[in-house]
């Protein structure tokens, strides 16, 4: 039998740290919650480890007996600790919960297996001015459109232009003011801000699923903010936590945007040969699902699958035409 | 999951204090804000807040609403149409003469334009780190603008709304800027500057001299900071941003390629980019990256 780890708690491979309250558990009422904060026992798992290194000491501070103190154990354990799933279950649950987004444009779904798939992160690459935002802007309206569902769209460089959306909507007419009210844009210009705004996000969504598209465009202007390595992992740590949560708990498509650079080497043989570079460090290389470039060629645009989901195919090269309702 | 404290922009001290007291979730702190008060002194509403989350339409009327800055030069407004609007940044780029200080002062011009005619009736700020500022130019200027503001006046029969040369001139705001350093402490200290006015218009000539001079190392940190700043102040203020920045030669094997300075990073983060070059008395510019991703070209008269 094979079971598999749901990441429910991917911030810590460990319990979860949420601090003690008298909501939790019948036993633990507000006066023990009191006598433990004052022995330093904050957290949830500072009282599983109190339990674990010595019962006898909870028993005296608690003064409950040792089959109550086992069951509170065991209560906190499975409620705050990593849940095992058998696969067949977690299989049915994929299968009932998923979906996959067209994209609208046919080459990129032959390309992509059919389409976006839920539960993943999609990354789209390229060189300034590509089309990458023009991309996402062709597929938020592709779902707009034939779908009643919202799509959101974190703008960290003031990038989405409304005027040149409802332009891409020139074909729909009367219904353009009500697809358009359903595309939730959301400025953000700092991490603090962004990383607030995705977990606001999940708030809404664990709610109610109203939407299956999340659009962050770019991600770089958040981490070209700092130099400091320590602090841009960090960053991009609780940011991978956030959005793998939010793909795989509330079965949302993630799309970011990412830029690639031109560098020279350092070596002094090739110090006049440019190499592309991928943003965001080496950590976040590996964190998307998919990966497409996107290479501009006059009034086309190369796309090329360098990551997929599940295997690259064959043929991992199609090219775009900029219209005026998006990428065809 | 919970949103961790780290995630805060509160400072590392503060986290630590918090820490040790067993808060580790933001949620855990909001349960508990009134017994923290004495380590937080009341700035928890602010670190904890979401940015307005708006939907397409409302963006949409607002942008209808509030429309670009053009210079009325007519090939010119072909490809400045929908491009320096309020709340992003352009990059004007190109060899020295090439016109982009021209077109510079007639933005600061264009801008004052009052809103019966559909202008921004605003004020303009110009950041010169060249000492291109040349101010008999801008009165040149300014007379042939009050020469066709006047002719449509009395074309529309409006009476109201004068604008004198006086009152154009008054209008611009001017700094000047040595060194990279000032440039940043200028922009972090804008917001003091710019409260109360109607400034619609900032007007950077040119980013590329108070950087070059430097160290290449601390000049991507400042870059992004500096960028960060002015999104904020265009946010905050709802002014349009024009930089304007000087072309290097980049080299590939054998190929010399001319490119604006500052790499790939420094294109990511503008919003559009325009060239200009100049043949013989025609001038030439370029939309290379825009928000509606087209990419026209025009020549004109200066």
């Amino acid at each position: 039998m094979v079971f598999k780890l749901i990441n429910d708690m991917v911030s810590s491979f460990q319990l979860q740290m949420d601090r003690l309250t008298s909501d939790i558990h019948s036993l633990l009422n507000k006066d023990l919650v009191k006598e433990l904060h004052k022995r330093n026992i904050y957290t949830v798992i500072d009282l599983i480890k109190a339990i674990q290194v010595d019962r006898k000491v909870v028993e005296k501070i608690s003064k409950l007996h040792l089959r109550e103190i086992v069951d509170l154990n065991k209560f906190l354990l499975k409620k705050y600790g990593p849940c095992a799933e058998n696969a067949f279950e977690h299989y049915q649950r994929i299968i009932l919960q998923s979906a996959i987004l067209q994209t609208g444009i046919g080459c990129l779904d032959k390309l992509l297996d059919g389409g976006l798939f839920t539960g993943y992160i999609y990354e789209i690459c390229g060189l300034p001015s590509s089309g990458k935002t023009f991309l996402c802007l062709s597929l938020a309206r592709h779902i707009l459109t034939t779908t009643k569902d919202q799509v959101y769209y974190i703008d960290t460089k003031h990038d989405f232009s409304a005027t040149a959306f409802r332009h891409m909507l020139a074909d729909s007419k009367d219904q353009a003011a009500e697809i358009l009210s359903r595309l939730l844009v959301v400025r953000v210009h700092s991490r603090p801000e962004f990383l607030n705004t995705l977990f606001s996000i999940k708030k809404i969504l664990r709610v109610k699923q109203t939407s299956k598209l999340l659009i962050i465009d770019s991600l770089p202007a958040l981490y070209f903010l700092n130099g400091n390595h320590t602090e841009n992992n960090s960053f991009l740590n609780y940011t991978v936590n956030i959005l793998n949560y939010l793909v795989n708990e509330c079965n949302l498509v993630i799309l970011v945007t990412n830029l690639i650079t031109l560098w020279s080497d350092g070596d002094i043989k090739k110090v006049d040969v440019m190499k592309e570079r991928i943003s965001c460090g080496g950590y976040w290389a590996n964190v998307p699902n998919a990966r497409i470039k996107l290479k501009r060629k006059h009034e086309t645009c190369i796309v090329n699958l360098t990551k997929a989901v599940k295997a690259i195919p064959p043929n991992c090269e199609c090219e775009l035409k900029f219209t005026s309702q998006g990428f065809v | 999951m919970n949103q961790n404290i780290d995630t805060t922009a509160l400072p590392r001290s503060k986290i630590e204090e918090l820490k040790n007291m067993g808060y580790h979730y933001c949620s855990d702190v909001e349960a508990n804000l009134e017994d923290l008060r004495s380590v937080l002194n009341n700035d928890w509403e602010e670190l904890a807040k979401v940015p307005k989350v708006e939907n397409a339409l409302e963006i949409f009327q607002k942008e209808v609403l509030s429309g670009c800055i053009l210079t009325y030069n007519k090939e010119l407004d072909k490809i400045l149409q929908n491009v320096i609007c309020p709340q992003t940044i352009t990059e004007f780029t190109g060899f020295s003469g090439s016109g982009k200080s021209q077109v510079c002062f007639q933005l600061c011009i264009s801008v004052q334009l009052p809103k019966w005619c559909g202008g921004f009736g605003g004020q303009a700020l110009y950041i010169s780190t060249n000492k291109n500022f040349n101010s008999s130019r801008l009165r040149e200027l300014a007379k042939n603008f009050l020469r066709d503001y006047n002719s449509l006046k009395v074309r529309t029969q409006k009476t109201e709304y004068n604008l004198t040369e006086e009152s154009i001139m008054q209008n611009i705001h001017y700094i000047d800027i040595i060194s990279g350093e000032d440039l940043l402490s200028c922009i972090l200290l804008l917001d003091n500057y710019l409260e109360g006015k109607n400034i619609r218009l900032i007007v950077i000539d040119s980013i590329t001299q108070p950087l070059k001079t430097m160290e290449v190392s601390a000049r991507f940190g400042l870059l992004n900071r500096f960028f960060q700043q002015l999104r904020i102040l265009s946010n905050q203020f709802d002014l349009a941003i024009v930089l304007t920045n000087d072309l290097t030669v980049r080299f590939n094997e054998k190929d010399a390629i001319i490119t604006p300075s500052f790499g790939d990073s420094f294109y990511h983060m503008v919003n559009s980019r325009i060239l200009f070059s100049k043949n013989y008395s025609v001038f030439h510019a370029k939309l290379l990256k825009s928000l509606n991703n087209t990419q026209i070209e025009a020549d004109f008269y200066l």
